[in-house]
């Protein structure tokens, strides 16, 4: 029984540590062809298809709130950002107009009138493209590991800094995209988002971007 | 002679009236027996999808309302896109602001509104010692008066379920801010609706089912 207990244990504490090893990142090595990487990503991305994963994490509570939905990209400035559970809700980025679709309630907003939402639009948008590294509004700590590479942002304005700590960055070996995004908050509070199903450079309808 | 006559006998009505109303209530701790506490062991969280308009503001989101010990709970409002608003923490029936967005800190007006409010749709000042009881209630409703910042919240309790129906804040001529509690499931609200009376403030709130 003893011995079970103890091989059961053991195993578990074993692939906990394997599991671990897969995560570590280390210091990045070569910079500069991964910055390259980057450009060729940003460059040849047209449009980009996914489903994503939510999960905001508040530490005093101990408490997630997850949510789930749809986003479509497509140069220039062109975004969907869609919630589907656990409900409905939708922001459209059209050029400089932004809509935000809550039930039945629709709410148009001048991006250039609305520092906040340029902010969002600005960081959204490099996000999923991948060029936030040209924005000049972060350091960048650059990661490794074998299976792909991770960034760290640090926000340099200090208005930023008082509600974002840092932004991690995850992308491929391939660097074919952003596959995940965690936003740290000062109070301990993150956000985490996934990308899945993936579709880069598909045909996206004009019609979806379309301030109705 | 007359004039003077008429005064009086507005006096005496209004007196009679008065006492009349102040005796409608005996004092009455209430008890979590008398009325079902909100968010009962506190795991998991309540959440409510919450659109709060205050003046011209909008605010749209999910709305926390959890008990992290037998003395605190927690009231965390963060938008869809998961910027956190507010943080307010409440031990017995004192608020503390924990935190809030960039900016939304230097209103010091919408913050105590918003406590106000949501200590009145939580129930944070329920099980005080000097809450009161009306001794007859009105239709399948027992009604609590409760001091309640510089006024009274008014509770009406439906007898069997032990749960709120409605609340307002104010005083027995006045109403400032009503509450509608609907559409309970397993205990716990899906709905709570509250408007202040002449001014453009309301908060929807529709529970969201665990996921």
């Amino acid at each position: 029984m003893l011995r079970t207990s103890f091989v059961i244990l053991s195993f578990f504490l074993f692939s906990g540590i394997l599991c671990a090893q897969k995560e570590l990142f280390r210091p990045m090595k070569d910079t500069s062809a991964f910055r390259q990487k980057i450009d060729v990503m940003a460059k040849s991305t047209q449009s980009i298809e996914s489903d994503f994963q939510q999960v905001k994490e508040l530490s005093a509570l101990t408490e997630k709130v997850t949510s789930k939905g749809h986003f479509c990209f497509k140069k220039e400035n062109l975004l969907r950002w869609e919630y589907t559970t656990p409900y409905k809700y939708m922001i459209l980025i059209n050029k400089d107009k932004i809509l935000i679709k809550d039930e039945a309630r629709i709410t148009r907003y001048d991006m250039n009138s609305n520092k906040i939402f340029k902010e969002i639009n600005d960081i959204m948008i490099a996000s999923v493209q991948g060029n936030i590294l040209k924005s000049g509004k972060f350091r960048v700590v650059f990661f490794e590991n074998e299976k792909g590479y991770k960034l760290e942002l640090y926000p340099l304005a200090k208005g930023m800094k008082e509600s974002l700590k840092k932004i991690n960055m995850y992308f491929d070996k391939a660097v074919s995209s952003v596959m995940k995004i965690e936003m740290e908050e000062p109070s301990g509070d993150s956000t985490i988002i996934d990308f899945m199903n993936k579709k880069l450079n598909g045909d996206i309808p004009a019609s979806k971007f379309i301030l109705n | 002679m007359k004039g003077k006559l008429r005064y009086t006998l507005i006096c005496i009505v209004l007196l009679i009236f008065i006492s009349g109303c102040s005796r409608k209530y005996v004092a009455y701790p209430v008890h979590a027996s008398d009325v079902k506490p909100m968010a009962g062991s506190g795991e998991p969280a309540l959440k409510y999808r919450a659109s709060i308009d205050i003046f011209k503001k909008h605010f749209s989101g999910i709305l926390l309302y959890k008990k992290t010990d037998s003395l605190s709970s927690h009231i965390v409002f963060v938008t869809e896109l998961g910027m956190k608003i507010f943080d307010f923490e409440i031990k017995a029936d004192s608020f503390r602001l924990i935190s809030a967005f960039p900016g939304f800190d230097s209103k010091p007006h919408l913050i105590e509104m918003l406590k106000k409010d949501l200590g009145l749709i939580f129930q944070t000042s329920m099980y005080s010692q000097d809450a009161e009881k009306r001794k007859k209630g009105i239709k399948a409703n027992v009604i609590y008066r409760i001091p309640y910042q510089k006024t009274y919240a008014y509770y009406f309790i439906d007898a069997e379920s032990k749960q709120p129906v409605r609340a307002y804040e104010g005083n027995w001529f006045r109403n400032k801010v009503k509450v509608r509690y609907e559409n309970y499931s397993n205990g716990v609200a899906g709905g709570i609706i509250l408007k202040h009376i002449g001014l453009p403030v309301r908060m929807n709130l529709t529970l969201i089912q665990s996921q």
